[in-house]
């Protein structure tokens, strides 16, 4: 288990430690400590843009994601009994990310879209309307309806009845929809290879940097990348488990 | 018939469901279905499940759009007014309280939405709660409550609009026997204290019986019986009716003139009947009303007598089931109060019971 953890964890810890190394180059002796290397990454504007760009990037394609995929996560759970459609809408998960790409470039010059930071909104929304739609509808299965009905029957019409019990019922879904589907934007690649034109968004700035060999700058770009990731789906995580443990508490009292 | 005439007919009576039909697809869940529902009355709507018993409540509630026919409220047409336009109010089998709100801000929640002055709303927040004893609980949320608690915060809210009618799901279904019988008691005097008509929906009943004023038996969409506890006790009008309400002993056979023709014993005396001669049909007799004696004692003169076997016994403290078995191999039971000698397993004896006793019912 000791093995399979060290496989799992210890590329990770050296290349947090390489960050912090002295050396000019990320060689794999130590050189003594260091914060420059993150000073750099601040001062190098190329990828500050990219950064900008990629944060805008997942903040739209968050927004529109989690928007309709809310929706669809409820439009699926309440008026349709369909599997094939239930199904329909995990597919887009499941294809490589590959396929996404050019099956998107292709699709987008059909139509004859620009490619540029509009295009890889829209793709990232593709996986992440899917990403929110799943994960939205893991927490409307436990959703009584009687409470919608009986806030009806309480005089508020539907609309209101929306904003004030289902949406704030079903918010820590949301929230944890939108932490994840931003984290995965943050971090594509492929998709965004393929369908952004002449933008560079952060993970392409990377992939260029990365063609001069690994610098120490790189080691903390992506130590960068992986205490952001980690907080926001930690933050993801632990909203769930604080609704579990409501859950828990529930079913304990409950006979008393 | 006239409308002058209807309205005197349904004088005092807050609802009226007149030939109501639900249906959801092919499936007929309410099939005609009327029923006049009084000012103040506890009202239960008593069946097994899938009688259409929670349908209808559901489209008095304004939940479920009728298919065919009218709902009144006070003389008004309810059929397309939705549920916030209805002054009716519903307690759900669920409870459904909003799991975001506290004790508080649940029951204020339907005052809110008339956009009531909030000094206003509090008072009568207040007022709601020490009604049903949860003013020191009204900071929880609902996952910090009991399921009786829960139930309570239920009902509060459902009140605190003072709807002309109340419409109760199953309310004590999700409550232990102990507490049920607790709430049995505690939602009478509350339906008292408040002055609002009750509807309930029950599959119990017991439940039922004990709390309601008046009482309909549903079955497969359609309303069986509507009566007094009593009245469905004594003289219900069909087989499962009297199956359903309490226990009875079922005799089948024909109909005949002054009674019953059962094999082999011929025609057995009963009250009045008015089947037609050689109609299938049940005597029907409750075991407290039948006794058991020894074989060789003379039966008390006009009684109906019949020969059986004892079967087993069963004690449940107040009284004893005697399980006998009839010549044609009827099981009859016989419930007996006093702790006299009884019979043992396999004794022969005699069941006797008053001829007013034996009811007819259509078989």
């Amino acid at each position: 288990m000791g093995i399979t953890f060290a496989f799992l964890y210890l590329p990770l810890v050296v290349l947090v430690a390489l960050s912090f190394n002295d050396a000019q180059r990320a060689v794999v002796s130590w050189r003594g400590f260091t914060t420059r290397w993150y000073g750099e990454v601040f001062d190098n504007t190329e990828s500050l843009g990219a950064l900008a760009t990629t944060l805008v990037i997942a903040t739209i394609a968050t927004t529109i994601s989690v928007g309709l995929g809310t929706l669809l996560a409820l439009g699926l759970e309440r008026y349709t009994r369909s599997a094939t459609l239930d199904s329909a809408v995990y597919f887009p998960l499941l294809v490589p990310d590959i396929v996404t790409g050019i099956a998107l470039l292709s699709f987008y010059s059909l139509i004859g879209l620009p490619l540029g930071t509009g295009s890889i909104v829209l793709a990232h929304s593709v996986w992440g309307i899917a990403f929110a739609a799943a994960i939205v509808r893991t927490r409307l299965r436990g959703f009584d309806r009687s409470m919608e009905e009986a806030s009806l029957d309480l005089g508020v019409k539907e609309v209101p009845t929306f904003f004030r019990i289902t949406l704030p019922i079903i918010t820590p879904g949301v929230v944890s929809a939108a932490l994840v589907v931003f984290t995965l934007s943050v971090d594509e690649f492929v998709i965004a290879y393929f369908t952004a034109g002449r933008t560079v968004t952060f993970p392409i700035q990377v992939y260029s940097m990365i063609r001069f060999g690994v610098t120490p700058e790189i080691n903390a770009v992506a130590t960068i990348l992986l205490v952001f990731s980690m907080l926001l789906i930690f933050g993801a995580l632990y909203l769930n488990r604080g609704r579990a443990k409501d859950d828990h508490r529930t079913s304990e009292e409950a006979p008393a | 018939m006239s409308i002058d005439s209807e309205s005197r007919a349904h004088a005092g009576e807050v609802i009226v469901i007149d030939r109501v039909v639900k249906e959801f697809g092919t499936v007929r869940a309410l099939d005609e279905v009327s029923l006049g529902i009084r000012e103040n009355e506890f009202f239960a709507l008593l069946g097994p499940s899938g009688c259409g018993k929670t349908t209808l409540l559901r489209c008095i509630g304004g939940f479920e759009e009728v298919t065919s026919g009218r709902l009144l409220l006070d003389g008004e047409d309810l059929v397309g007014t939705k549920p916030y336009d209805r002054s009716v109010n519903m307690m759900f089998q669920s409870y459904a309280l909003f799991p975001h709100m506290r004790v508080w801000d649940n029951v204020a929640y339907g005052l809110r939405a008339e956009r009531l002055a909030e000094s206003e709303v509090g008072e009568r927040v207040e007022d709601v709660l020490s009604t049903v004893g949860l003013s020191p609980l009204s900071d929880r949320r609902p996952h910090q409550l009991s399921g009786g608690q829960k139930q309570r915060v239920a009902l509060a809210r459902a009140i605190i609009k003072r709807p002309r009618v109340l419409l109760l799901d199953e309310p004590l279904a999700a409550l232990d026997r102990k507490l049920r019988q607790e709430m049995q008691i505690e939602l009478k005097r509350l339906q008292h204290e408040v002055g609002i008509t009750f509807i309930v929906v029950t599959h119990d009943q017991e439940e039922a019986m004990s709390m309601a004023d008046r009482v309909a038996v549903l079955n497969a969409g359609r309303v069986l019986q509507v009566g007094t506890p009593v009245e469905l006790y004594d003289r219900p009008v069909n087989h499962f009716v009297a199956a359903f309400i309490g226990k009875m002993n079922f005799l089948q056979g024909t109909a005949a003139s002054g009674g019953v023709r059962i094999d082999p014993f011929g025609v057995i005396k009963t009250g009045p009947n008015d089947l037609a001669a050689d109609a299938p049909a049940y005597l029907a007799v409750r075991p407290e009303a039948a006794r058991v004696m020894a074989s060789n004692l003379p039966p008390a003169a006009g009684d109906v007598t019949l020969a059986a076997v004892v079967e087993g016994m069963a004690f449940v403290g107040a009284q004893t089931h005697l399980h006998l078995r009839l010549a044609n191999g009827t099981m009859f039971v016989v419930t007996s109060n006093g702790r006299e000698v009884l019979p043992a397993p396999s004794d022969q004896v005699s069941v006797s019971w008053a001829v007013g006793d034996g009811r007819v019912l259509a078989g």
